[in-house]
């Protein structure tokens, strides 16, 4: 019982570590038809880096429950160029996120747009 | 009048060093960094010639390879030449110029590309994704010809190890952009050669190149999957 418990702590702490892992999905995984497919949620994880970069985005259902989804967007490389400020997306900040859905029906996008609580867009 | 003479001589002795020494530091016109232009350039055809051979190798390869699931760019593959000729995404190209060798460095997954200049290929070159470059210099015109290119299906130019690519890279509109006229004959993979015209534009003066490290999902991944495995079997 006390080791079944300790498991269930250890495995609950890996959960919430959880890493973004590795992401690039070819664009046939997403719907690029559809481009403005819109989420809003809290970030959980964000990580800017090569080929994608990353974030899981927690989100509210309509009964009450939340779902993790996975966004994946451009390069560190680019968004470096393009002028995203890294400094202003941090985990726990509210955000928007506009994009491609998945083309499969799970719960994932590639963003092209990231909106900020205060208006602020940081583009493809 | 005898005393001005060792002076002119000291004068035209610097003017001529000066000129020299700034014949010697400029730099041929395609060095610096580039940034692929896409409203200008040619992609390699979609509908390309294939012969029966290439056909059959592409078909195989996209009938056994899930398009998402068994995406090589998911595993940081970098397709190598010719499609490192081709451009491809935005990301920029630094060409550095000696006498002896001209490097390409692609920010694009840190590829580096070296031109030997003045030299033939060996007798049998050892097959590396970029392959073998050799160049010369027609005029302000650098001509690099490949070869020694590790057969690959996949990327924007399924090709054999018998491709042969000749690109011709001048600077053009007064320095403004880059011409780069590719040509890639295959005869395993295509009936005929295909000529693609890639242009890059000069980029802004402050740009850096940037390192383009690929593969720390993929090690995040495999440190999330040892830990795991410790939590399940080590007792607490």
């Amino acid at each position: 019982m006390r080791y079944t418990l300790a498991i269930g702590i250890l495995a609950t702490a890996l959960l919430a570590m959880a890493p973004v892992g590795s992401a690039h999905h070819s664009p046939v995984a997403f719907n690029t038809q559809v481009t403005d497919f819109e989420l809003k949620g809290v970030i959980e994880t964000v990580e800017m880096r090569n080929p994608h970069s990353v974030m899981k985005l927690r989100v509210a259902e309509q009964d009450g429950s939340t779902k993790l989804w996975d966004i994946e967007f451009s390069s560190v490389n680019l968004l470096l160029r393009r002028g995203w400020d890294f400094d202003r997306i941090k985990v726990g900040d509210r955000v928007t996120c506009v994009g491609n859905p998945s083309a499969t029906g799970k719960t994932e996008m590639y963003m092209w747009s990231l909106v900020l609580a205060d208006g602020t867009e940081f583009a493809r | 009048m005898s005393a001005q003479r060792p002076l002119a001589a000291v004068a035209l002795a610097l003017a001529l060093g000066v000129t020299l020494a700034s014949e010697a530091q400029k730099e041929p016109a395609i060095a610096g960094i580039w940034q692929p232009d896409a409203s200008r350039s040619q992609r390699f055809p979609a509908q390309t010639s294939y012969t029966d051979e290439g056909r059959r190798i592409v078909a195989e390869w996209r009938a056994s390879h899930d398009p998402i699931e068994d995406d090589p760019g998911k595993f940081c593959q970098a397709p190598g030449m010719p499609s490192l000729a081709l451009g491809g995404a935005d990301y920029p190209v630094e060409i550095v110029v000696t006498e002896r060798q001209v490097t390409i460095l692609m920010e694009l997954h840190q590829q580096i590309r070296r031109v030997f200049m003045n030299q033939e290929h060996p007798a049998r070159p050892f097959p590396q994704r970029n392959g073998h470059s050799v160049g010369r210099w027609e005029g302000d015109t650098l001509v690099v010809d490949t070869v020694g290119i590790k057969a690959l299906t996949f990327g924007s130019v399924p090709h054999s190890d018998r491709v042969h690519v000749v690109e011709r890279i001048r600077a053009v509109d007064g320095g403004a952009a880059l011409l780069n006229e590719v040509t890639i004959t295959d005869p395993v993979m295509y009936s005929g050669s295909v000529s693609v015209q890639q242009y890059y534009r000069a980029a802004p003066a402050d740009t850096r190149m940037l390192e383009y490290e690929c593969t720390e999902g993929m090690w995040e991944d495999h440190e999330a999957a040892r830990a795991a495995r410790k939590a399940g079997t080590e007792k607490p």
